[in-house]
């Protein structure tokens, strides 16, 4: 028959096809020493400047030093700086270390390092790391290898910021390229660990060693970063050993990668704290009684469970836990807490305006899985008769509309820090510069007197400083212009033939990574 | 040639068209520029006026567009908000990806689609025309990103023949790369070539001249190619040629599932973004490929059947 026999030549075909591929099918043959690394986004620049974000950072970390680094315990160490005095509270004078050398030869002098802080001011530049360098006044060169820096006003965080936004890059280089330096066409040269051999959006980051760079050699020779976006590719690409690790794993997936089998994954607190804003200039969330029913009628314990599993806890206090433990240690503050009690909640109702309850608007971002614990705490409210009025909308309206400020009474918001300072995070929660469009203070709350209080922060040092922070947050647990949910952590997956070690502060994760004994 | 140079006018217009329509919705829509530009922490409002300024956010939008359309039509596309890199190299990265997985995919569609629908329709109301038909229809049902889920797992992960995700280097890790993503792209399409061929073809059994040229003895190929094919080509190589044009620009869920940075999966990133200047060089590259390829499909037409030939020159 004609027709099977054209079948028959078709199946063959097909088949044809298939074989053809499996002959180049990948093996995992890679030297030990070459790490195949996922990440979930591509990394758009290789400056803090144009890519302050989580994958760019990743990167970034690994090629160019900053002038300090954020120690194990949250402590600010030395890293291009060897030392630094801090002779009145406007003044840092930095020392370079000597032999630091950019992995083309040229060594790293203090004009690259002061002019690698001074162009994140330029507007020219239009940095996205401006915010964490506004108290900067002004960068001198005062010697061939110390660099001075006078602040506006005093600001213990500066130091932790220098950390993160303080990446030192080749002055000629940078000031050659204020708008694009980092591109895929420019890129960048550092003196860290690893230097960029290639770097496209579309097919990757690879990285060698640099074997000029001054500090340990690190273990692995060649990284190569691929960008998987959809999270279940990601994950097959590991447990096949396509990929060798990744960073970029979602809370609510850590059950599907801890089954992996030849992978670990190892978990760390991130610097992360999810918590309910509540609009304090209008409606009903504007009277503190209110507040304070719905911060008593949150099952935050369920929330945490549903939301981040046992990978993380609840959060007591408005910051990240990390930072806690960096300021406070063990022994966090005791401030006013409301437990997760209905009765407590109605009595506070019934002391407010509202005592039947009411309808409040609370839009959010249907992007992601914020609608699972919104949905939790629709369920918490309706108990004492406030009901909420879910509006979804898409990822770009939904950030349109919170950085508006504008009929926003009540909404998650989950954030991720960079530094072990409080000083990061609470002038952004209720200083009343930041409550305008575009601020970070959601619920709109501030007065002078916070105000004063957030000024006083900078002013002290040391265990005075820790009772200045527990001052805004007990005024925070107080007036509770924001609920604090819960706290999460991070996770690393990496497959057996390698070994490494990360905690919330590591900055660069390649550097720590080696491979297993005996793979 | 007349011809050609009114389609190419008309194409030119169209293609303005599009450009404006693009421009103003992606303009209008919630969010903005700026956002990207700033990235995701808290920014100063130095920085944020120094964007504007730069970027001129603040002028009106006619003035922004005549801006952009005076540097497009000397060929500066700009550079991408997201990366800081010139519009072309962005574009230039990807699109070899796409393309190779588009023309992949089209093989792979013709390849089987043809064939069975020929088939199907030449033994119309036989068990094997139903199941084609039945298989036809179930390949239709499935939606590309979870055929690719499904291909995923069997082939690249339970028997490791695949890769999972990525597009390879060279020619031939290219090759096998795309082939689990061409096979999930093309299982749908294959099924409404399938269809298309068919109902071109029920006919085509009846006929007397299929009947003719059986009984005159002529060869088995130049019976199926000569006389069937030739003679339902014209339908086929339009549904071809838009499905063609459509994976070009919009595989994304496929380009997604496997870990492969094509076009599709930029212009979505970028409308995420704001990313006009990618926004707009993309929108209006698959606003050319429509057009050329229609414009090959009706060339085609007049090289396939000459009574369109004929027709042509009698207008």
């Amino acid at each position: 028959m004609t027709s099977s026999t054209a079948l028959a030549r078709l199946a063959t075909g097909v088949l044809l096809v298939l074989a053809a591929g499996c002959a180049g099918a990948p093996g995992s043959g890679a030297a030990p020493d070459t790490l195949r690394w996922a990440l979930g986004n591509a990394p758009n620049s290789l400056d803090i400047a144009h890519g302050f974000n989580d994958a760019s950072t990743t990167v970034q970390f690994a090629v160019l030093d900053t002038m300090v680094a954020i120690g194990p315990d949250g402590q600010v160490v030395p890293r291009i700086a060897a030392s630094w005095t801090h002779p009145d509270p406007h003044t840092y004078v930095f020392t370079l270390r000597e032999g630091p050398r950019f992995s083309d030869g040229a060594p790293v002098t203090a004009e690259d390092a002061a002019y690698s802080l001074t162009r994140h001011l330029d507007p020219a530049v239009t940095s996205q790391a401006a915010s964490y360098v506004t108290q900067v006044k002004k960068v001198e060169v005062t010697g061939p290898r110390t660099v001075k820096v006078t602040l506006r006003k005093p600001s213990p965080t500066f130091l932790a910021t220098a950390a993160l936004a303080w990446q030192i890059v080749p002055k000629k280089l940078a000031a050659a390229h204020p708008k694009d330096l980092g591109s895929p066409e420019v890129g960048t040269l550092g003196s860290g660990p690893f230097k960029v051999t290639k770097f496209s959006l579309a097919s990757g980051v690879t990285l060698e060693r640099n074997e000029l760079y001054w500090g340990p050699k690190p273990a692995l020779r060649r990284i190569e970063v691929k960008a998987i976006s959809d999270p279940e590719t990601l994950r097959l690409a590991v447990s096949s050993g396509e990929v060798d690790g990744t960073n970029d794993i979602q809370v609510s997936e850590t059950r599907k990668w801890s089954a992996l089998r030849g992978v670990t994954t190892v978990f760390y607190p991130a610097n992360h704290i999810a918590y309910l804003s509540l609009g304090v200039r209008e409606g009903p969330t504007k009277d503190v009684h209110v507040r304070r029913a719905i911060a008593h009628a949150l099952n935050r314990g369920a929330l945490a469970t549903l939301m981040i599993g046992g990978h993380g806890g609840i959060a007591d206090l408005m910051l990240p836990k990390p930072q806690v433990a960096a300021l406070y240690g063990d022994k966090p503050p005791k401030l006013p807490a409301y437990p997760y009690d209905v009765n407590a909640a109605k009595a506070e109702l019934a002391k407010s305006a509202y005592p039947r309850g009411f309808t409040l608007a609370a839009p959010y971002d249907s992007g992601g899985d914020d609608v699972k614990a919104l949905q939790a705490i629709v369920a918490d409210l309706a108990v004492i008769g406030v009901k909420l009025d879910l509006q979804p909308l898409p990822t770009e309206q939904y950030r349109q509309r919170m950085f508006s400020h504008q009929d926003t009474p009540l909404q998650l918001v989950d954030l991720v820090y960079g530094t072990p300072d409080p000083g990061e995070v609470l002038p952004d929660l209720v200083s009343r510069a930041s409550a305008g469009p575009q601020g970070f203070n959601f619920s709109g709350y501030g007065s002078p007197e916070t105000d004063a209080r957030l000024d006083d922060l900078g002013k002290h040092e040391g265990a005075d400083r820790a009772a200045a922070v527990t001052e805004v947050l007990a005024e925070i647990a107080d007036q509770v212009p924001y609920v604090p949910l819960y706290s999460r952590e991070a996770a690393v997956a990496l497959r057996d033939r390698y070994t490494g070690r990360f905690g919330t502060w590591t900055a660069d994760i390649f550097s720590g990574i080696r491979p297993a004994a005996g793979a | 040639m007349a011809f050609v140079a009114r389609r190419l006018a008309a194409a030119l217009l169209l293609l303005g068209v599009l450009s404006v329509l693009t421009y103003a919705l992606l303009a209008l829509a919630p969010g903005d520029p700026e956002q990207v530009l700033l990235g995701p922490r808290p920014s100063t409002a130095e920085s944020r006026a120094a964007v504007r300024a730069q970027y001129h956010l603040d002028d009106p939008l006619p003035v922004r567009y005549a801006a952009w359309l005076g540097d497009a039509v000397r060929g500066d596309f700009g550079a991408s908000l997201y990366s800081r890199e010139s519009v072309t190299s962005v574009i230039a990265d990807r699109l070899p990806v796409t393309a190779g997985l588009a023309g992949y995919a089209i093989v792979l569609t013709l390849a089987v689609g043809l064939p069975a629908g020929l088939v199907a329709a030449m033994r119309r109301g036989s068990p094997l025309d139903r199941g084609i038909t039945l298989s036809a229809l179930v390949a239709l049902a499935i939606p590309p990103f979870a055929m690719s889920i499904l291909l995923l797992y069997g082939f690249a992960v339970t028997l490791g023949w695949f890769p999972v995700f990525g597009a390879g280097e060279t020619f031939a890790e290219r090759v096998t790369h795309l082939t689990l993503p061409a096979i999930a792209l093309a299982t749908g399409q294959a099924a409404v070539v399938v269809r298309q061929m068919r109902a071109a073809a029920l006919d085509l059994a009846g006929q007397d001249y299929m009947t003719f040229a059986r009984a005159r003895g002529v060869g088995r190929a130049r019976y199926w190619f000569g006389y069937a094919l030739r003679n339902t080509a014209l339908p086929v190589l339009t549904v071809g040629g838009l499905l063609l044009a459509a994976n070009l620009t919009g595989a994304l869920f496929v380009e997604r599932a496997f870990g492969l940075h094509g076009v599709g999966e930029l212009l979505v990133s970028a409308v995420g973004q704001k990313d006009l200047p990618v926004v707009q060089a993309l929108v209006l590259m698959g606003g050319a490929v429509v057009v050329a390829v229609n414009l090959l499909i009706d060339l085609a037409y007049l090289a396939v059947d000459p009574r369109v030939r004929h027709g042509a020159v009698a207008a």
